[in-house]
């Protein structure tokens, strides 16, 4: 009897701790997506956020007008059509019908405005589109379902660069006005897409339930909406072996944070599915200006001639990334193929030749000295990202072996880009993501970027002059070339020394179906991976 | 003429020993790591810091007798170059804790009254905060590299060192000699420093060997958290975190630098416990 009763407590209490940690819970499995996420968003509010993680989480909740397929091309998601003005300064675009915020709403043009106001003032990311640069100088709403974007200089690349771009995110205008800027995306965030945000455990998870009045999904999906998963649950693993271990016991149902390392296991393992695609992010090492000795063009040369790609994309990516010659990837729109001749080629000797050209000599320990002093210089990394700790390794070795003493300090990313906006290093080894070319080497290398993103502190007004071009001229042709010469004074200048181009991984249990939807675009856009996804 | 009972001088401190051979093992471990330390530079076959890159995650074998890591380092030469940094660590964080504990401890029991108070009071609140979350903290806001680990565990440390000499000092004090120190009108300092002391430092040799043990067990901690040493630096804990994303397919990675931080760690607790059993008269077996 007495251990009936015991037995009955014990039951009494799983049941009543059930509810407690409902990602554990196997009666909820088949409707909830549990995504192992290698990197806590630091916000979810789209036009706040500069971070890969945060753009990637919020995507699922807000929506920009626009979207690309695969091919890059612009495709209506909340916009309906669009109207450009020859001039290219003057852009219609019209609404869907039926469009709701997750609070009911319907979706107006006033929200869109109110966004777009938003959207100039406080994102970092939002330079093409501010008044200053010719941006957006006016819009009006001249009825519920229509905005015209009014800009002051041509704006050819507005559709494909801002108005795609999550980071443009529609939020009513409601929201924005009643909701202090800083609880955006933090408490709350209220959008259109398919699922609606509902809690944010710091540290731990950030939990999503379906929007099932969706409908709106881009055409390239083959579901529209609603999406099929009931919730979603976005699993913080900061630590790659744990997600390692986390997907191979079944834990996570799927995460696109798998390392190389982890890669090599996961593939081994009969549960579980694994995949990889060519993607915009790229690995880079960025030069501070503000030092005396990189002030010399020689001296720069000869580090980009002491740093062996190939070896980084081997031992720091255990081969699954390539060695990358422009600032941009192959994968991004805008690349331009003959970058790669005026990459600096792997030739130690050459570098020790340029260094005695500038007045370095070796002194009795092997560590260049100029004037008295040694060439030793602070080497800053991620410490929670294999790839990059590994990779400042090696460039620290690379270094080394021509007489350059690297100390490396490693910081969590969050804490290393902190650094690199004080200005308080001298190597940086760093990361970016982008589709679209010129917004991307904008963010990195304009003037107006410092030191904001364009961590180099060097300011050359002929690039800012190119990067305007590429962004503003009405003939496609002139924004190519400036662009491609853009991507030319970059490797020239030695100021970046472009590392390795990466790879896109996910791992997935095989229960997960859709994944083959996934995989017929390049790059696994987020409205894919939150309508095209279901369980087997 | 000896009775033929008892032993000649030389094989009585044998037997004594073969009494504490344990501590005859751990001071051989002992050895074998401070001479590792001294000759890292002959025993090692490669460069620890030397990456290459034709020979990742090589298994051991002849030509690297622990294999290599992620970037083709020799593990062996960098677990035999981690026994400095090991040795370096041990001493820098046990002297940081023992002159911090042993002058307010010595202070403490000395003066007595409300200094006494005041000062056990703060080792009371530093002892109800977990030893490693405090470490964790204190390296936290001085910011990661071997220097500021040391310090950081040193600061930590001292509790146990300031309450052992507190003890001692308090017995210490009362004897004799030292009343007789302060009949002729030696000073505070004279008799602190000159009588109560040297005579309370043997108890405190027997703890430094017992606390180094612990020192580089936190060391091995922090770095493993990434708050100490920062790369290359051959430090075993730091190995060992660079190692975990392998353990999978490359078990030599870590298993090499935690058997290192397992021999060091195991060779002084064995000296340390063989020390206290011969020079503490209350533990001491028969001789």
């Amino acid at each position: 009897m007495r251990w009936q009763i015991a037995l009955l407590v014990l039951v009494g209490m799983i049941a009543l701790l059930m509810p407690g940690m409902p990602q554990f819970a196997g009666a909820q499995a088949a409707t909830t997506l549990i995504q192992g996420l290698g990197e806590e968003p630091d916000n979810l509010d789209p036009q706040r956020t500069t971070r890969f993680h945060s753009l990637v989480v919020l995507s699922y909740v807000a929506e920009p007008l626009f979207t690309l397929d695969k091919n890059y091309k612009v495709v209506p998601l909340l916009a309906q059509s669009h109207e450009w003005s020859a001039d290219r300064k003057t852009l219609k675009v019209t609404l869907k019908p039926e469009l709701f915020f997750h609070n009911g709403a319907p979706v107006t043009s006033a929200d869109v405005k109110a966004t777009f106001e938003r959207y100039i003032t406080v994102s970092p990311l939002s330079s093409y589109m501010r008044p200053r640069t010719g941006g957006i100088v006016g819009m009006d709403t001249p009825d519920a379902r229509t905005i015209i974007f009014r800009f002051g200089q041509p704006k050819p690349l507005a559709m494909i660069s801002d108005l795609s771009d999550a980071h443009t995110g529609i939020l009513p205008a409601s929201f924005i006005a009643s909701t202090p800027s800083a609880d955006i995306g933090i408490r709350a965030l209220i959008g259109t897409g398919p699922y609606i945000f509902k809690e944010w455990v710091p540290g731990d998870r950030i939990v999503m339930e379906r929007f099932d009045r969706y409908r709106w999904g881009p055409a390239f999906s083959p579901n529209r909406g609603p999406a099929s998963f009931q919730r979603l649950v976005f699993r913080v693993v900061p630590e790659d072996a744990t997600m390692t271990a986390e997907v191979a016991a079944g834990n996570v149902d799927l995460t696109f944070d798998v390392t190389p390392s982890g890669l090599q296991q996961l593939r081994a393992n009969p549960n579980v599915t694994v995949m990889q695609a060519p993607s915009f992010s790229v690995q880079y090492l960025v030069l501070n200006m503000e030092r005396w000795f990189f002030q010399s063009t020689k001296v720069r040369q000869a580090i980009a001639h002491s740093i062996d790609k190939e070896a980084i994309a081997r031992a720091a990516w255990l081969g699954v990334g390539r060695p990358l010659e422009g600032l941009i990837s192959e994968a991004t729109i805008g690349f331009w193929p003959p970058v790669r001749g005026y990459a600096y080629k792997y030739d130690v000797e050459r570098a020790k030749q340029l260094f005695a050209e500038a007045g370095w000599r070796a002194g009795p320990d092997g560590i260049l000295r100029r004037d008295g002093e040694r060439f030793e210089v602070t080497l800053v990394t991620f410490s929670n990202v294999d790839q990059w700790r590994r990779a400042g390794i090696v460039v620290q070795s690379q270094l080394r072996q021509v007489g350059i003493d690297v100390k490396v300090e490693t910081a969590e990313v969050g804490a290393a880009y902190d650094r690199a906006r004080a200005g308080t290093f001298d190597v940086g080894v760093f990361r970016n993501t982008w589709w679209l070319g010129q917004p991307y080497l904008n963010f990195l290398t304009h003037s107006t970027n410092i030191p904001v993103s364009n961590f180099s502190r060097w300011a050359n007004p002929e690039l800012d002059k190119l990067l305007e071009t590429a962004g503003s001229a009405v003939d496609d042709d002139e924004r190519d070339q400036a662009l491609n010469r853009v991507q030319r004074i970059i490797v020239e200048s030695a100021v970046w020394v472009p590392l390795v181009s990466n790879t896109s991984l996910l791992a997935a249990k095989k229960s997960v179906g859709g994944l083959e939807v996934l995989a017929s675009h390049p790059w696994w856009p987020p409205h894919l991976r939150a309508l095209a996804l279901t369980r087997k | 003429m000896r009775p033929a009972h008892v032993a000649s001088p030389a094989v009585w401190t044998l037997r004594r020993l073969w009494r504490h051979r344990l501590m005859l093992v751990g001071a051989l471990l002992v050895l074998v790591v401070a001479a590792a330390a001294l000759l890292a530079g002959y025993l090692a076959p490669y460069d620890p810091i030397a990456l290459d890159i034709d020979a990742l995650l090589t298994p051991p074998g002849a030509k690297h007798l622990f294999g290599t890591d992620e970037l083709g380092r020799d593990i062996f030469s960098r677990v035999v170059y981690g026994t400095r940094f090991a040795l370096l660590i041990g001493v820098a964080v046990v002297l940081i804790e023992a002159v911090i504990g042993i002058m307010l401890g010595a202070c403490a029991a000395y003066f007595g009254g409300w200094a006494d108070a005041l000062l056990m009071r703060l080792v009371d609140i530093m002892l109800a905060i977990p030893t490693l979350v405090l470490a964790l903290a204190i390296a936290g806001v001085l910011g990661g590299g071997l220097g500021n680990m040391i310090l950081a565990i040193g600061i930590t440390g001292w509790r146990e060192f300031a309450r052992l000499i507190r003890g001692q000092v308090l017995v210490i004090r009362t004897s004799t000699y030292v009343e007789a120190a302060r009949a002729v009108g030696a000073g505070d300092a004279r008799i602190l420093g000159r009588h109560i002391l040297p005579n309370a430092l043997g108890t405190v040799v027997v703890y430094t060997t017992l606390e180094m043990p612990a020192a580089l067990l936190w060391a091995a901690s922090l770095s493993f958290l990434g708050l100490g040493a920062q790369p290359p630096t051959p430090e075993w804990g730091a190995m060992i975190a660079e190692g975990r994303g392998f353990v999978g397919q490359a078990w030599w990675v870590s298993t090499f630098p935690g058997l290192a931080i397992m021999t060091t760690v195991l060779g002084f607790n064995f000296l340390g416990d063989g020390l206290r059993d011969m020079l503490d008269p209350r533990t001491a077996r028969g001789l």
